[in-house]
């Protein structure tokens, strides 16, 4: 596991805890086959394929789809959460295998054999190429392409006139622009960065001539655009494969990998980017467009219905609902006495919302990564990432309630003789439930919109639908997710001041009023 | 109740001392408060009558000396047991607001697992001594005024029948009308419950009218003890009669009762 190269004993130990976890979590679902892609279109459209694939060998096999990066979707793999992903051979020689330490000596070039044995020493297995390379390459209108007779990026030079307008991961990737331009020894100047789905439009509509796509994009198609040859093969390759775990063999039987082999050789560029047109322009479901490719190459029909938008819904409410509800739970039964401790514990109490403060800082997605390695994907991280956040509001408020309660109320109760435990539960903690009720509704708000970033490891939610919807650009689909998303926050702010009612001593309310 | 010997004092400080940082609250003070007798603190602000009341009551702990209940050390572990023996009013009543002012007073004597008759015949008893109708006992501290409010905290600091009762400038947020009213029946209060009480205020006119015995502090220590005529006739230092001239100037009609 990557995460063991660490030398200290805290390591081995966190290490061997996730270990544990991973595996008693494979075990519990280790029925079916787990195939993953990341959060675009066409690595959706391939991974629906292979899912539809093994199914069709008697596999039982589930897609989670649009997972959030690179780094997570190759660690879950590594970690057994995920079986089967569709990747690119130069995302996975820069970037995944780029840095890691334990391996022997990588030649230059690389070689096909040393690239399988550092996999299956990583127990990990590649199929071949599916037949097309998706890399960078600089496009132009076609229209454009012909006024200045353009085919090749070496066409460029004698144009230094040029407008050109390239993603801002372009302009900074080391086999980007500036690389670009001084191996082709491009004369352009005027050169800015902006949006990828800004610069489309601004190639139609003049403001710029040239900017980076990718050979498969959809947007090649209906913008109407040419992809300049690269002629002194400049850009790296990124021969579409899949990776997968050599272990699915052992679990599923040999038919489990020689489904995968199927697609090998059997995508070219032509028909991988009608695909993605397919499905980002003809809005056809990620799903359909995998069985229609599927139906004509393999004679493979379409297994299973989609499910009518309604129910899709519902499902993902549901979803939502059981992320937010047990992580809130869990948070609750936890915060609590959290808060308590650190009101009765000045120092340690400090050091307690400092911890839990500190833990609200982290930025959602690093916080989802951190944790493959120990959950996996799904939903188990979702929900501990959920309820990691949902302790500062709480604890800060049950802290921020107690600690506020006027010192005569505090000694009338001394004085009272009641011992510290009724004294906290007949007196201050009444007196704080407005505050900490305060806390829980601001937590619980906060996770109905947080959790729909779950999406982006797996967990389901009203996420899929908007992060789908991004992906395709779909308005309808962006809104499926978003607008049930609102209601339910609003719901869950509208049940808390139900709740208030009930749970806020009488009192406590009309004097809020008053 | 339990059976008193009224010769021996019910609460004694033996030379205790106590310092906030370093300015000195109260200094080596010895007391001895007499069994069913009205005991006023009396002094200007700052002159340690607080610090006096809530050192008899173990809100603090003496930095020096000791202090005993009933001729015992009021230690940690006695505290618990003691203060079921004492009620304690502070100024502004002290009243929980989530809670009625029928649950405010009844509060320790659940706690206490009191069986339900015997709560309610209490309660009766005691609403009829501060004449407090149940309509506003039932009602929440927010809910009546300040004279109601050290009625029920009256009955809340008198419903386990303690021996020793607490006052800590009872009257000192109420407007003059009301401060009258409840003054009479606080009066006739003590009077007929006959237990020990100490009252703390600054007031010399209620410190006369309230109190048997009056206890008059300045800058942390007692300059006299006393009633009011040995104050006025025998004064101890230069200046109990400074205080008792400038109370006098202000309020010379209700000095003596």
């Amino acid at each position: 596991m990557k995460i063991a190269h660490g030398s200290s004993r805290m390591r081995a130990a966190a290490v061997a805890c996730a270990a544990f976890l991973v595996v008693s979590q494979a075990h519990a679902a280790g029925d079916k086959l787990r195939v993953a892609s990341k959060a675009f279109t066409e690595s959706v459209i391939l991974a629906e394929m292979v899912t539809e694939l093994e199914g069709d060998a008697g596999i039982p096999a589930e897609h989670r789809a649009g997972l959030g990066g690179t780094r997570l979707i190759w660690n879950a793999l590594l970690a057994g959460s995920v079986d089967i992903y569709p990747e690119y051979s130069g995302t996975l020689l820069d970037e995944i295998l780029s840095n890691d330490p334990t391996k022997a000596p990588r030649p230059e070039p690389v070689t096909r054999a040393w690239l399988e044995q550092t996999l299956t020493a990583l127990g990990v297995g590649m199929t071949e190429p599916l037949g097309f390379n998706n890399t960078y390459a600089v496009g132009v209108t076609a229209e454009r392409a012909r006024a200045l007779s353009l085919g090749r990026i070496s066409d460029l030079r004698a144009h230094p006139e040029l407008h050109f307008g390239f993603s801002s991961e372009f302009m900074s990737r080391k086999d980007g622009w500036p690389t670009l331009r001084q191996r082709y020894g491009l004369p352009q100047s005027n050169v800015q960065g902006l949006d990828h789905d800004l610069a489309y439009r601004a190639l139609t509509s003049g403001s710029i001539d040239a900017t980076d796509l990718y050979t498969t994009d959809a947007e090649i198609r209906r913008y109407a655009l040419v992809a300049l040859e690269d002629d002194l093969h400049f850009f790296k390759r990124y021969d579409a494969v899949l990776l997968y775990r050599l272990d699915i063999d052992q679990r599923f039987g040999s038919k489990a990998s020689a489904a995968l082999r199927r697609l090998q050789g059997r995508i070219d560029p032509q028909q991988m980017q009608d695909l993605n047109a397919r499905a980002k322009l003809d809005r056809v479901a990620e799903v359909q467009v995998a069985a229609e490719f599927l139906n004509k190459g393999f004679g493979i029909s379409l297994q299973k219905a989609e499910p009518s938008a309604k129910s899709a819904i519902w499902a993902r409410v549901l979803e939502h609902l059981t992320l937010v509800g047990t992580s809130l739970l869990a948070a609750i039964l936890l915060a609590i006495p959290l808060g308590i401790f650190s009101a009765k514990n000045r120092r340690a109490g400090q050091a307690v919302l400092a911890v839990v403060g500190m833990i609200q800082t982290l930025p959602t997605l690093a916080l989802l990564v951190f944790m493959i390695p120990i959950f996996g994907i799904g939903s188990v991280p979702a929900v501990v990432a959920l309820f990691l956040y949902s302790l500062l509001p709480i604890v800060r408020n049950t802290h921020a309630g107690l600690t506020g309660i006027p010192e005569s109320l505090r000694e009338s109760a001394r004085a009272l003789g009641l011992p510290s435990g009724a004294m906290l539960r007949l007196i201050e903690l009444p007196l704080a439930s407005p505050l900490i009720l305060a806390g829980i509704k601001s937590a619980a708000v906060i996770n109905v919109g947080t959790a729909t970033l779950g999406a982006l490891i797996g967990a389901g939610g009203l996420g899929q639908p908007i992060f789908t919807g991004i992906r395709l650009d779909n308005l309808g689909l962006i809104l499926q997710g978003a607008i049930p998303a609102s209601l339910l926050a609003l719901l869950v702010q509208g049940a808390f001041e139900l709740l208030e009612r009930i749970v806020v001593p009488e009192g406590l309310r009309a004097q809020r009023s008053v | 109740m339990p059976s008193l010997d009224p010769t021996r004092p019910i609460l004694k400080l033996d030379s205790v001392s106590k310092r906030f940082g370093t300015s000195a609250a109260l200094r080596e003070t010895s007391l001895e408060l007499p069994t069913a007798r009205t005991t006023v603190l009396l002094g200007p602000s700052g002159c340690g009558k607080t610090t006096l009341l809530r050192l008899m009551l173990g809100l603090l702990r003496p930095d020096t000396g000791r202090v005993l209940f009933r001729g015992e050390e009021l230690t940690e572990q006695a505290l618990q047991q003691a203060r079921t023996q004492m009620g304690y009013v502070v100024q502004d009543g002290g009243l929980f607001p989530h809670l009625t002012g029928l649950d405010n007073v009844r509060l320790m004597a659940r706690y206490l697992g009191w069986s339900e008759p015997r709560i309610r015949e209490r309660i009766a008893e005691l609403a009829e001594l501060v004449k407090l109708p149940d309509a506003i006992l039932a009602r929440h501290p927010h809910e009546i005024s300040g004279g109601q409010k050290q009625r029920v905290a009256l009955m809340r600091a008198l419903i386990l029948d303690p021996e020793l009762l607490f006052l800590d400038e009872p009257l000192g947020a109420l407007d003059p009308m009301v401060r009258a009213d409840l003054q009479a029946d606080l009066a006739m209060i003590f009077e007929r419950l006959r237990k020990s009480v100490v009252l703390v205020t600054h007031d010399l006119a209620e410190a006369a009218f309230l109190g048997h015995e009056l206890v008059l502090l300045q800058g942390g220590r007692i300059l006299q003890q006393g009633s009011l005529s040995d104050l006025l006739t025998r004064p101890a230092a230069p200046f109990v009669t400074d205080f008792v001239r400038a109370q006098r100037s202000f309020d010379s009609g209700t000095v003596s009762r």
